[in-house]
C-alpha cells in the first residue's frame, strides 16, 4: 500500500480495516508458535529448517546496490519522489507528502473527546470562579487557625459563609468543620453547637470529620456529666459545702447511660442498662470544677479552689480554655507567680489573639514586679490588637472591659488618677455598650475614682442609680464607703485582688 | 504482569488517554512527524499514543514529547482547580460536577508523559557529542520530566502521581488565588 493511500481518510472504516490486521497478526502468532512447539515436540530443529527452493541471500539487496542509493535525496514519507517544496526547498517531504501530512485526519474519538473535556473545563473555571471569594476567604482563615489567630480566624470562616449563596451553604462541609474547630477553641459554644447541626452521623465517620467528630463527642461526653451532676446535687442548699463534694466524688469513674435524652448513672440502682444506650465516662475535669464553684461558693481557702481547678485542667480542651485564666489569677492572689506566667504562655499559644494571657501579664507585672508602666502598655497593646480584629466578635466591648480595668488599676499605682479616672469610665462604658450592664467591681471603683478626681457630679450620679433601682440596686462596697471617709487608699484598694476581673 | 498494570491504569483514565493521544497526533501534525496509526483507543501498550515514525529533528522530537504534556498537564489542572478545591477543600461530596472534574483532571495527569522511545529520540538528537549546548541546557530538565515520567507511567505509577497531585492542587491554588482575589476586590 503506497504512503498516499495509506493516509486517505483515518476513518472509522479504516480503523476497523486495521483493527482486524491487528487480530490476524495476532492469530498468525499464535499459530506460528503452537506450530513451533508442536515441530520442536516431534523432534525437528525449528531454527534450522531448510525450505526448499527458497534462497534469503537471493532475495535480500545487494550491498553495493544499497550503498548506491541516497536516501537523503528522497521524501521522508514516500521515498520515491525527491525532497523539497515550492515553499521550503529544505523539506524532508516531497511537495504531494508534505500537502497530505498537513492535513492528516484526526481520529473522531480525539475530537470528540477535546471538545467534551474543553465543555467541562469552561463550566468548571465558571463553577471555581463563583467559589474564588468563599475559597480566598476560607485559605486566609486556614493561615490564621494555624497561627492560632482565632478570632480572625473566625471572621474569615463567617465572610466565606456570606459569599455562599444560601440554598447550598450545608454542602461545604470543610467550612463548618473549620469554623467549628475555630470556635470551640475560642470557646464560642453557640457557633459550634449550630454549626454540628450540618453534619449528620453518616458525615461524622468519614475521615476528613475527624477532629469535628472528636469535637461532637468531647460536647456530648460534658454534657452527660454535667446532666449527671445536676441530677445528684439537684436540691441540696449551696451551703452544705460536705454534702454537695461527697455528691460529686460519688460520680468520679462512674458511667453515664444517656437514653433517648434521658441521663442515669451507675449510683442510680433503679436503671438497668439494656446495652442500646450510649455510655460515657464522668468527666473529672468538670466534676471538679463544680468542686471548685462549691468551694468558692463556701468561701474555702485558696489553696483548696486551686487544688480542684489543677485537677480539672487537662481532662478536655474545652475546660483548659476556660478555666486556665481563673487558674492563673488564683496563682498570681497565691503569689505563685511563676505557675501564673507559665499558664500564661499557654494561653497565648492557645489563643494568639486572646487577651488572657495580657491580663495574667499585666497582673503578675504589678503584684510581682511592680512595673506599673510595663503594665499600663501590655493593657493599650492588648486593647489596640482588639480593635484590629474583625468587629464580627464585638471583641473590644466584649473582653477588653477587663484589660481597661487592669488599665485603671495600674494608672492608680503610678499616682495617674485622671487617667485612672478615664480608663473605669472607658471598662463602664465598654460593658455597658457590649453587654447592656456593669459589674459591681468596675462601677465602685469608677465611683471611687470620682472621689479621687473630686468629680462628685458622677460620684452623686452613680449613687442616684443605685437608689432609682430601689430592691434591685447593689448598694457601693465597703471599699467605696471606707475610701470616702479616708479608711483606706487608693492603692491599697487597686492593690486587693477584688477588682482584677476576668 | 506490568503490561497489564499498564493497560488497567491506561484503560482507568481513558480520557486522558484519548486526550494524550489526540495531542500527539496535533503535535505531529504541526511537526510534520508521519503518523501510521493514528488510532486514540485500541487496548495495548499504545492506548494514550499515536504510532509515528523516529523523529530525526531536533525540535519536533522535543514538541512531540511537550506538547501533549503541556495541553494534558495544563487542562488537568484547570479540571482539578475545580474538581479537587470542591471535593476535597470544601467537602462538597455531594457535588456529582466537582467529581466528573476531579476524575478528568486524575484521568489528564496520569497521562502526561511520552512514550520511552519518544524521550530517546529527544536524548538521540540533543545530547550526541557537538550539538548546541545552549539547547541541552534548555532541554536537559524536560527531558529528566519526561525519562522519569515514562518510566513511571510504564510501571502505572502516575496514576498514584496525579492523584497525590490532585490532593495538592488546593494548596497551590493557595498561594496566589487569595492575594489575586484581594487585589481584584
Amino acid at each position: 500500500m503506497s504512503d498516499k493511500k495509506k493516509l486517505e481518510g483515518n476513518t472509522p472504516e479504516n480503523d476497523n480495516y486495521r483493527d482486524e490486521m491487528d487480530e490476524l497478526v495476532r492469530i498468525f502468532k499464535e499459530e506460528l508458535s503452537k506450530a513451533q512447539e508442536e515441530a520442536e515436540d516431534n523432534g525437528f530443529d525449528a531454527d534450522n529448517l531448510e525450505v526448499e527452493g527458497y534462497d534469503p541471500k537471493a532475495v535480500s539487496l545487494d550491498e553495493s546496490r544499497r550503498a548506491e542509493i541516497d536516501y537523503e535525496k528522497y521524501c521522508d514519507c514516500c521515498g520515491e519522489r525527491p525532497r523539497g517544496t515550492k515553499k521550503n526547498p529544505d523539506s524532508i517531504f516531497c511537495e504531494e507528502c508534505e500537502a497530505i501530512l498537513e492535513k492528516y485526519p484526526y481520529d473522531w474519538k480525539g475530537l470528540l473527546a477535546i471538545v467534551l473535556v474543553l465543555g467541562v473545563v469552561i463550566f468548571g473555571i465558571v463553577n471555581f470562579a463563583i467559589d474564588t471569594p468563599a475559597f480566598s476567604y476560607m485559605k486566609n482563615g486556614d493561615k490564621k487557625l494555624k497561627e492560632n489567630k482565632l478570632y480572625s480566624a473566625i471572621s474569615d470562616y463567617d465572610s466565606a459563609e456570606v459569599c455562599i449563596e444560601e440554598e447550598v451553604r450545608e454542602d461545604y462541609k470543610n467550612l463548618y468543620a473549620k469554623r467549628i474547630s475555630a470556635c470551640y477553641k475560642a470557646v464560642d459554644m453557640g457557633t459550634v453547637l449550630s454549626d454540628l447541626s450540618y453534619f449528620s452521623e453518616s458525615n461524622l465517620k468519614m475521615p476528613a470529620f475527624k477532629e469535628t467528630k472528636e469535637i461532637s463527642e468531647e460536647i456530648e461526653f460534658m454534657q452527660a456529666t454535667m446532666m449527671a451532676i445536676q441530677q445528684h446535687i439537684d436540691g441540696i442548699d449551696a451551703n452544705e459545702y460536705d454534702k454537695i463534694l461527697a455528691e460529686l466524688e460519688s460520680l468520679s469513674g462512674k458511667k453515664i447511660y444517656e437514653k433517648n435524652g434521658s441521663y442515669y448513672d451507675e449510683t442510680d440502682t433503679q436503671y438497668v442498662p439494656d446495652g442500646t444506650e450510649k455510655v460515657y465516662i464522668c468527666d473529672e475535669g468538670w466534676l471538679n470544677i463544680y468542686k471548685y464553684a462549691n468551694a468558692q461558693s463556701n468561701n474555702k481557702e485558696e489553696s483548696v479552689m486551686i487544688d480542684f481547678l489543677e485537677k480539672a485542667i487537662g481532662n478536655t480542651e474545652y475546660v483548659d480554655r476556660v478555666w486556665s485564666p481563673i487558674l492563673a489569677s488564683a496563682y498570681v492572689s497565691t503569689k505563685q507567680y511563676d505557675k501564673a506566667e507559665a499558664l500564661a504562655v499557654k494561653l497565648k499559644e492557645m489563643n494568639a489573639e486572646g487577651i488572657d494571657d495580657d491580663l495574667i501579664m499585666s497582673m503578675l507585672y504589678r503584684y510581682r514586679d511592680k512595673d506599673y508602666q510595663r503594665a499600663v502598655d501590655i493593657c493599650i497593646d492588648g486593647l489596640n490588637g482588639l480593635a484590629e480584629l474583625d468587629d464580627a466578635y464585638d471583641l473590644v466591648g466584649g473582653v477588653g472591659y477587663t484589660l481597661s480595668m487592669q488599665k485603671t488599676l495600674n494608672f492608680i499605682m503610678l499616682g495617674k488618677y485622671t487617667d485612672a479616672y478615664e480608663s473605669a469610665e472607658e471598662c463602664c462604658t465598654y460593658q455597658t455598650d457590649s453587654l447592656g450592664s456593669t459589674d459591681i467591681q468596675s462601677r465602685d471603683l469608677w465611683a471611687i475614682l470620682a472621689i479621687a478626681t473630686n468629680n462628685t457630679e458622677k460620684y452623686d450620679e452613680l449613687e442616684a442609680e443605685i437608689k432609682d433601682a430601689g430592691d434591685y440596686g447593689i448598694p457601693f462596697d465597703k471599699d467605696v464607703t471606707d475610701y470616702k471617709e479616708g479608711k483606706i487608699t487608693l492603692e491599697e484598694i487597686a492593690m486587693s485582688g477584688r477588682y482584677d476581673i476576668l | 504482569m506490568m503490561r497489564i498494570i499498564y493497560i488497567i491504569v491506561k484503560v482507568l483514565t481513558i480520557p486522558g488517554a484519548i486526550l494524550h493521544a489526540f495531542f500527539e497526533h496535533m503535535s505531529c501534525r504541526w511537526t510534520k512527524v508521519i503518523v501510521d496509526d493514528a488510532r486514540t483507543v485500541q487496548f495495548n501498550e499504545m492506548l494514550g499514543h499515536v504510532d509515528h515514525e523516529l523523529i530525526k529533528r531536533k525540535g519536533a522530537s522535543f514538541d512531540v514529547c511537550f506538547i501533549p504534556f503541556f495541553f494534558n498537564l495544563a487542562l488537568g489542572f484547570l479540571l482539578l482547580t475545580n474538581g479537587a478545591t470542591s471535593v476535597y477543600y470544601f467537602g462538597k461530596y455531594s457535588d456529582i460536577f466537582g467529581w466528573l472534574c476531579l476524575y478528568l483532571g486524575i484521568s489528564l495527569c496520569t497521562n502526561l508523559f511520552p512514550q520511552i522511545e519518544d524521550v530517546m529520540m529527544i536524548k538521540e538528537n540533543f545530547f550526541q557529542k557537538g550539538k548546541n549546548k545552549v539547547s541541552k541546557i534548555f532541554v536537559a530538565p524536560f527531558y529528566a520530566i519526561f525519562f522519569v515520567g515514562a518510566r513511571l507511567e510504564k510501571f502505572g505509577l502516575t496514576l498514584l502521581t496525579s492523584i497525590a497531585f490532585s490532593f495538592a492542587v488546593p494548596t497551590i491554588l493557595g498561594w496566589f488565588v487569595p492575594a489575586i482575589y484581594n487585589v481584584i476586590k
